[in-house]
């Protein structure tokens, strides 16, 4: 049984202008210890559909339809939200801003100290002692004096260090990690990212990990879905899409990166911007961008088809 | 040569305590020597705080250095003023990395994009009309400059930095990460603009960047920086096939394995990673910055500050064990 699956999942923004349709209709299964990247550009749906799945939707978002699945038991669906007891301790959440998830006013100690004691009911000794282990497993080299610092005294790849930590103390099930290293430098990023796929490796954790990046996908992540306009439009094993990208979104993102040791005149570019997502395109909603648009590609929206057992793609291309 | 800046620096003073007396400075730019020639697009390279934002800056005058000079087509304008100061503004140009911060969230896209010229003495009406004629070279449609920011997407909103820059015909154009707050799909497009543009205009650029997937694509010569000082600097296919500062190595292997499947085999890069993180430029380590980061460091990098050494032609590198250090 996976330990997430997310069955056709809608969340909509009601909002003055229109209702905004950020995520529409998602499906997607996450097994034990299977690393799972979403990658999509701004506006795609892929932090509403992370925030979905921790049942943190906020007015005026609301889930329409659809359900979220974890360990076997429906926990958010519109019918409800039941993800409280788990949130901080089964699953847990990272952001791109190490700095606003950690309270300004409280030493790095106290807060993950707090964290096991509220959630793992141990007292303040044994937390503390927990917390020095923690810090040494993200690699800080001095813990016993990033325990006592408070958050603005850490540098931000420091303090992404302390998010990890925590992240990982309540040894969760399920870990949302969306963008965790947009904000770093390039050095720092590649060494964040080295630390994470170690230690969610060796702990055998599930993770939804949500990024712009394919390259970030393709250092960590076993299996990417990848979505466009609230919809997922291709999945399969990361290395899959990189080798043999199947939907025309896929192979136009891949292709507008630019690379070293490839000197082009022209990058390839996909012409226009992404739909609005108040009122996005009939049929296909890549379609008006899409080279190889077909007749039907404006009129019937294509569903995401199994071709192999890991590769999913919803495109009228394939048939 | 278009501009040549020498032995440049810019420290800004940090004040403190009750009368707010200068207590210590930031050296943001510490001594830094850069010649462009027409027609470079030459890319200044580094992490945040590395100074690249306010060389860029410097460059152009759009900061007065602390010590050392500029020269802009064979002039000095490190004091312009007056008439001096305005044709130097009318040469250069920038763009800023989020167009959302950098245009008037009030005024109109055309308002903004022809106020250079009407600043100047043109006339609105004409101005305007050249707006026009420039906002459909870089594809924005009339219909847009009639809007305000907030109302165009961000690839548009960069579209309308470009014209602003560009509508003087100036010859030099900094670009301060002129893609960082756009999407991969728009940043391809905004590219191939900027390479369009150069052409057609016969242009000199500045870009300064963090990301090498940029520079490898479109800057011919790179500098890369590392608080306040140039560590290496070069055509760029030196730089990216044999690099030979600690720094520059460790920037090229922390670039996601995925970009060097491309390159065949060509370029490889051993994987490097410095430890910790940057210093902070208030108080950079004595003798070589980047020995307390450094895999490589010996004794005399912690007392003595190398100096920039030319390796071959056009390449210079300030390490104290180049000789040693070939990827």
């Amino acid at each position: 049984m996976p330990i997430l699956e997310v069955k056709n999942l809608k969340i909509y923004y009601f909002t003055p202008s229109g209702i905004v349709k950020a995520v529409d209709g998602v499906d997607l299964y996450i097994e034990r210890g299977e690393t799972r990247c979403i990658v999509g550009e701004s506006g795609s749906g892929k932090s509403t559909l992370g925030m979905g799945i921790a049942g943190l939707i906020d007015h005026p978002g609301r889930i329409v339809d659809g359900e979220v699945i974890f360990d076997g038991k429906i926990v958010a669906s519109k019918n409800g939200i039941y993800t409280q007891k788990l949130l901080g301790r089964r699953i847990t959440l990272i952001f791109q801003d190490p700095r606003s998830a950690l309270n300004p006013v409280m030493t790095v100690g106290e807060q993950i100290s707090e964290t096991l004691q509220h959630n793992l009911g141990l007292d303040r000794r044994e937390a503390y002692k927990i917390a020095y282990d923690l810090l040494r497993k993200v690699e800080i080299p001095d813990p016993e004096r990033v325990l006592h610092s408070y958050p603005h005294e850490l540098s931000g790849g420091m303090a992404q260090r302390v998010v990890i930590a925590i992240a990982l103390s309540t040894e969760p099930d399920l870990i949302i990690a969306d963008e965790p290293t947009s904000a770093l430098d390039v050095t720092v990023q590649a060494e964040i990212l080295r630390l994470f796929r170690s230690l969610v490796k060796s702990g055998k954790r599930s993770v939804l990990f949500i990024t712009h990046d394919l390259s970030v996908a393709l250092e960590i992540c076993d299996t990417t879905s990848i979505m466009y306009a609230g919809k997922i439009v291709e999945e399969g094993l990361t290395r899959e899409i990189f080798e043999k990208p199947l939907h025309p979104y896929t192979q136009a993102l891949l292709s507008s990166i630019p690379r070293i040791g490839l000197k082009t005149e022209k990058l390839m570019s996909i012409s226009g911007e992404p739909p609005l997502m108040i009122e996005p395109p009939k049929g296909c909603r890549f379609h008006p961008r899409c080279p190889f648009k077909l007749e039907i590609c404006d009129k019937q929206e294509p569903i995401l088809i199994n071709l192999s057992e890991t590769r999913r793609v919803a495109c009228h291309l394939y048939k | 040569m278009i501009l040549r800046l020498k032995n440049i620096g810019k420290y800004f003073p940090i004040r403190g305590g009750l009368l707010s007396r200068v207590v210590g400075y930031v050296k943001a730019v510490d001594g830094v020597d850069l010649e462009v020639e027409e027609g470079d697009t030459y890319a200044i390279v580094g992490e945040s705080g590395s100074g690249k934002t306010t060389l860029g800056k410097l460059s152009i005058k759009l900061l007065d250095p602390t010590f050392g000079s500029i020269e802009f087509m064979g002039r000095d304008v490190t004091f312009a003023k007056g008439k001096e100061l305005k044709d130097l503004r009318r040469s250069t140009g920038i763009v800023f990395q989020d167009p959302y911060r950098s245009l008037h969230p009030r005024k109109k896209i055309i308002d903004i994009v022809s106020e250079p010229l009407i600043i100047n003495g043109q006339d609105p009406e004409e101005a305007h009309k050249i707006a026009i004629e420039f906002a459909s070279m870089v594809g924005l449609t009339k219909d847009l400059l009639y809007k305000y920011p907030h109302q165009l997407s961000g690839g548009q909103r960069q579209r309308a930095a470009i014209v602003r820059a560009l509508i003087y015909r100036p010859r030099l154009i900094v670009l301060d990460e002129p893609t960082s707050a756009l999407d991969v799909s728009t940043q391809a497009q905004i590219l191939n603009l900027l390479e369009d543009l150069k052409k057609e205009f016969k242009l000199t650029y500045i870009l300064i960047t963090h990301n090498l997937q940029i520079v490898y694509h479109l800057a011919n010569k790179v500098a890369v920086m590392y608080l306040g000082k140039i560590v290496e600097k070069g055509p760029v296919e030196k730089i990216f096939e044999s690099p030979r500062h600690p720094y520059t190595i460790s920037l090229l292997s922390s670039i996601p394995a995925i970009d060097y499947v491309f390159s065949g085999g060509k370029i490889n890069i051993p994987r490097i990673t410095p430890t910790g993180e940057p210093p902070s430029p208030t108080k950079p380590p004595k003798g070589c910055r980047f020995h307390t980061r450094c895999p490589f460091v010996i004794d005399i990098c912690r007392r003595e500050e190398p100096t920039l050494q030319p390796v071959e032609k056009d390449h210079y590198v300030a390490c104290h064990l180049w000789q040693k250090i070939n990827a």
